[in-house]
């Protein structure tokens, strides 16, 4: 099933190289600011990780793995693997997150895909980003970035306002996950288009124990999911929503696009009724994005 | 046995009756008693309702015409309140210390100044004449009910034979009055000041050149009606005049003036207890604009020609501070409008026979109106307007108007008119203005079309030696009316507010006014004059009234003389509001009666003159609420106001 290659099996997805190596420019960053820069294990490639935004945080994140200097062989596929360790009672746990895109690779870059990160980096937990370079199941290279990855903190304090929505899908272990980007960077008075990435986590059968590798959970993108949303103003004063939005549709795997319309600036939720058939999964009266501006 | 103290003619720009020793000018202001505000002054006049919304800065209506669809003129600049709750008419930064006449043109008149629908209001400020080598006037004035101060001064020196300045100032101060009833009514407090400077230089016998800069500024203004009050309203005018007669030539007159008016407006809820949010409101208006005119006499034409430009930018928004501690909330409400108007009026008025004169005017206007705000444009795309530049508008009017002199005694007036004027600023593009009256948010709509209107009016005057009795009547029949329509798929945004309302071009409405003027001199020293208004509107689409028609109200003045004492009486009785649009935000009033005493006693001085002045009004202490008054605010209870005036 082409579902399962985007399943990302073990939160590990081997990108294949565009033949086509014109959709990267060197020259141009693809992406505007680099977060960091490794040497990979043998000292040869130089890899930087760019991102749209200057760092990366809790939520969807647009981000390149980009070469600099030695150029890698033409032909490979890419390996990239976020993991949050997480230190408890004196163990180490570890789990994934979901992400999506990376379609334009090359052996120059990975192409642009989006993380969606669940956490932040915490007192006891912090994120890599492992990345690796295969040429016919070889490894060419592997790099390990240690990133920082912020809070969103609003000044609102609602705990149903979220930059990323969990919920459960049913009575099993399976939860739904979403996050949201604006297509433009950031949200603005006014038309504002964006997309909501939403995915099924199931569960890692060891629950991340040990060196991780093989035991992650699993984030399947979800294709057919229906989305009801309202934005909507929640401070006391405002309690007002804003005409003429357009609900997300499902546009590539795991990603739906809408429109929401913010008639003014300051804290404004996406309110959203989400349901899959005859399963309805969260309603607006539940978690919601959120975000201030 | 009755003598007009007023009436409303189409074609004057002063309507001033001599009949026996009485000769009374409406328009023209007191000379050297500025006791009056500029509101008062308008609220007193026939010709004119204002709206409250407090105790200061009355907004005028013209036969129930308002807002865009009346023009203002002050001393021949076009000035724009920079409210976007109407806070600031052009008319509440005049003082009449300034001022020479303040008028009410009406169709064929008023189309000079500006296309509108209603009429035009026309302030005159007042010029040195160079015929007095220096005059000095103070007057200062107390009002018992709002422990109120009022205050004014002016100057005027003829420098040399060619030159001559006037400095004239006014300061007030007010608290908040009490109603007829001795409740206090929180928030008509106002405070103000204006100073104004005028000159005038004469180049030759038949040229001169005229300059005028003024500043006033409004603080701590209090507005019952609405949810905020405002802290600071500031406006700065100043324009240069030319003027020259030619004796012989093509044409007899040319006048021409450049000018340019800032004004900022600051609206404040520091001072309200329980408001939902706190907000800064601030708004800006600025005006350039100039014209020319020219005039010229045959035997049987008086024929005039004027082109004017202006150009009008408008801006405001609002930061609204979160009382939850989130983030504070900000938006634009006119996001930079600018509109360049070019505009040319004719009038020629025609003496067809010693009996029948005709006159006639035209004129067309065009204006680009532009939203150049980036932000602006992007808060109306949530409405599905994308807006990419300009909009283009071709407006005006044409009106003829026969005056027939049957006899000596008996004068009539038929007039038609046909106007038609673009949306105003905020109709087009405003974003979600609160209206405290009908408690909806307003959004503009950007491809609205011109309004429209078809207007017929008569005049019947019949006078003897020492008494006049008319009417007059207009109907109005309205095209294209703009008006806000409720929009049930928008959320309001203010507080409380009862939803949202686009303003929407409604397919008909009527209006119809109708008066009845007499008066008559007794004798020199006592005369009476009597009016009496009643008028009706109807909007088809909403199935309601239209607003600001006028209740049948009667106004009499009986003046009296003796010796040196001068001294008025005068009674208002009206319906009050018994068919109000209440789909506009109206309520019904009582009936009400009114009654205002006024004495003035001029005491000789050596080389000056002191005036005592005493004022007694709402002397029965009613308690009433104006027909136009806001969410019911009541008007002052009985006020007493003592006077001093003294001129050197």
């Amino acid at each position: 099933m082409k579902n399962i290659f985007l399943a990302l099996f073990l939160s590990i997805v081997l990108f294949a190289c565009n033949e086509d190596n014109s959709s990267i420019e060197p020259e141009q960053p693809i992406l505007e600011y680099a977060i960091a820069s490794e040497k990979d294990e043998a000292n040869t490639y130089t890899l930087t990780l760019r991102s749209s935004k200057a760092n990366l945080h809790e939520g969807v994140n647009n981000v390149a793995f980009v070469t600099e200097g030695d150029t890698l062989p033409e032909g490979g596929e890419w390996k990239i693997l976020p993991k949050m360790h997480m230190q408890m009672e004196g163990m180490t746990h570890m789990h994934s997150t979901p992400f999506l895109g990376f379609d334009e690779a090359d052996n120059h870059a990975s192409g642009i895909g989006q993380i969606l990160f669940l956490m932040p980096t915490v007192e006891m937990g912090s994120w890599t980003l492992e990345v690796s370079y295969l040429l016919e199941d070889e490894s060419i290279a592997d790099w390990t970035f240690e990133i920082q990855v912020d809070a969103i903190e609003f000044l609102a304090q609602d705990p149903t306002f979220k930059t990323v929505v969990r919920v459960p899908m049913g009575d099993g272990d399976e939860t739904l996950i979403m996050g949201y980007n604006f297509t433009a960077g950031e949200p603005a008075m006014g038309r504002n288009e964006y997309e909501v990435l939403a995915f099924k986590r199931m569960q890692a059968m060891d629950h991340g124990h040990g060196d991780g590798h093989g035991h992650l959970e699993t984030y399947m993108p979800l294709n057919d999911l229906t989305i009801k949303s309202t934005p909507f103003m929640p401070d006391p004063s405002m309690n007002h929503g804003s005409p003429n939005n357009t609900d997300p549709s499902f546009v590539s795997e795991g990603k739906y696009v809408g429109i929401a319309n913010f008639t003014m600036t300051g804290g404004w939720q996406i309110k959203m009724n989400v349901s899959e058939g005859e399963n309805t999964y969260l309603t607006e009266e539940g978690q919601s994005f959120y975000t201030e501006f | 046995m009755l003598i007009p103290f007023y009436t409303t003619a189409q074609d004057k720009k002063i309507t001033t009756y001599h009949l026996s020793e009485v000769t009374i000018s409406h328009d023209t202001i007191p000379s050297e008693n500025y006791l009056l505000s500029v509101d008062d002054y308008m609220n007193q006049r026939n010709d004119l309702q204002v709206v409250k919304r407090g105790g200061f800065a009355f907004e005028p209506i013209i036969e129930g015409f308002t807002d865009g669809q009346i023009a203002v003129s002050i001393d021949g600049m076009r000035v724009f309140g920079a409210c976007t709750d109407k806070m600031d008419p052009a008319t509440s930064y005049l003082e009449p210390v300034n001022l020479k006449k303040l008028s009410v043109l009406k169709e064929n008149e008023s189309q000079m100044y500006g296309t509108a629908l209603g009429g035009t209001i026309m302030a005159e400020m007042r010029y040195p004449d160079l015929s007095k080598s220096l005059e000095v006037g103070v007057q200062t004035a107390y009002s018992s009910n709002s422990n109120g101060f009022d205050g004014n001064l002016y100057v005027e020196k003829t420098i040399s034979d060619q030159w001559g300045i006037r400095y004239s100032g006014a300061y007030r101060k007010h608290d908040s009055y009490t109603d007829g009833n001795n409740e206090l009514v929180k928030y008509t407090q106002y405070e103000k000041m204006n100073h104004t400077l005028t000159s005038t230089y004469k180049l030759s016998t038949t040229e001169k050149l005229t300059a005028l800069l003024m500043y006033d500024h409004g603080m701590d203004i209090g507005y019952p009606a609405l949810n905020m009050d405002v802290g600071s309203a500031k406006a700065l005018m100043g324009n240069i005049g030319y003027t020259k007669h030619y004796d012989k030539g093509f044409i007899n007159h040319l006048e021409a003036k450049v000018y340019y008016n800032d004004i900022k407006h600051v609206m404040d809820d520091s001072k309200r207890e329980n408001v939902a949010i706190r907000m800064d409101m601030p708004g800006l208006s600025q005006t350039l604009g100039a014209w020319v005119s020219v005039n010229r006499k045959t035997n049987n034409h008086k024929l005039t020609l004027k082109g004017d430009f202006y150009s009008n930018h408008l801006f405001a928004d609002m930061t609204m501070y979160s009382p939850s501690g989130g983030v504070n909330m900000y938006m634009l409400t006119w996001g930079d409008i600018r509109r360049n108007s070019f505009a040319t009026n004719f009038q020629d008025e025609w003496k067809l026979d010693p009996r029948l004169t005709l006159l006639t005017n035209l004129r067309l206007e065009w204006a680009s109106t532009n939203l150049q705000n980036e932000l602006g444009r992007k808060q109306l795309e949530t409405m599905n307007y994308f807006i990419d530049g300009p909009r283009s508008d071709l407006s005006g009017s044409f009106s003829a108007l026969f005056k027939y002199k049957l006899n000596s005694s008996i004068e009539s007036k038929f007039g038609i008119s046909y106007t038609s004027r673009m949306p105003s600023a905020s109709e087009l593009y405003g974003f979600y203005l609160f209206n405290a009256n009908d408690r909806f948010d307003y959004l503009g709509t950007p491809d609205l079309k011109n309004e429209k209107v078809i207007s017929f009016d008569f005049t019947l005057r019949y006078h003897q030696e020492n008494w006049q009795i008319g009417a007059r009547g207009r109907a109005s029949f309205i095209k294209d009316y703009i008006v806000g329509v409720v929009n049930e798929n928008y959320d309001s945004m203010t507080s409380g507010a009862l939803g949202v309302k686009t303003y929407q071009n409604v397919e008909g409405a009527t209006s119809t006014h109708f008066e009845v003027f007499a008066g008559v001199a007794f004798s020199k020293q006592l005369n009476y004059n009597l009016n009496l208004v009643h008028e009706n509107g109807y909007i088809d689409a909403l199935h309601s009234p239209m607003p600001y028609q006028r209740p049948l109200t009667i106004k009499n003045k009986l003046s009296y003389q003796l010796q040196k004492l001068t001294s008025s009486f005068y009674y208002e009785y009206s319906v009050g509001m018994q068919s109000p649009s209440e789909a506009l935000g109206e309520q019904k009033t009582d009936p009400y009666h009114l009654v205002n005493v006024d004495f003035s006693y001029p005491v000789k001085l050596k080389n000056s003159r002191l005036y005592l002045e005493l004022g007694v009004h709402n002397l029965l202490n009613s308690y009433y609420i104006d027909p136009f008054s806001w969410n019911g605010i009541p008007n002052s209870g009985r006020n007493i106001k003592t006077s001093i005036r003294f001129i050197i």
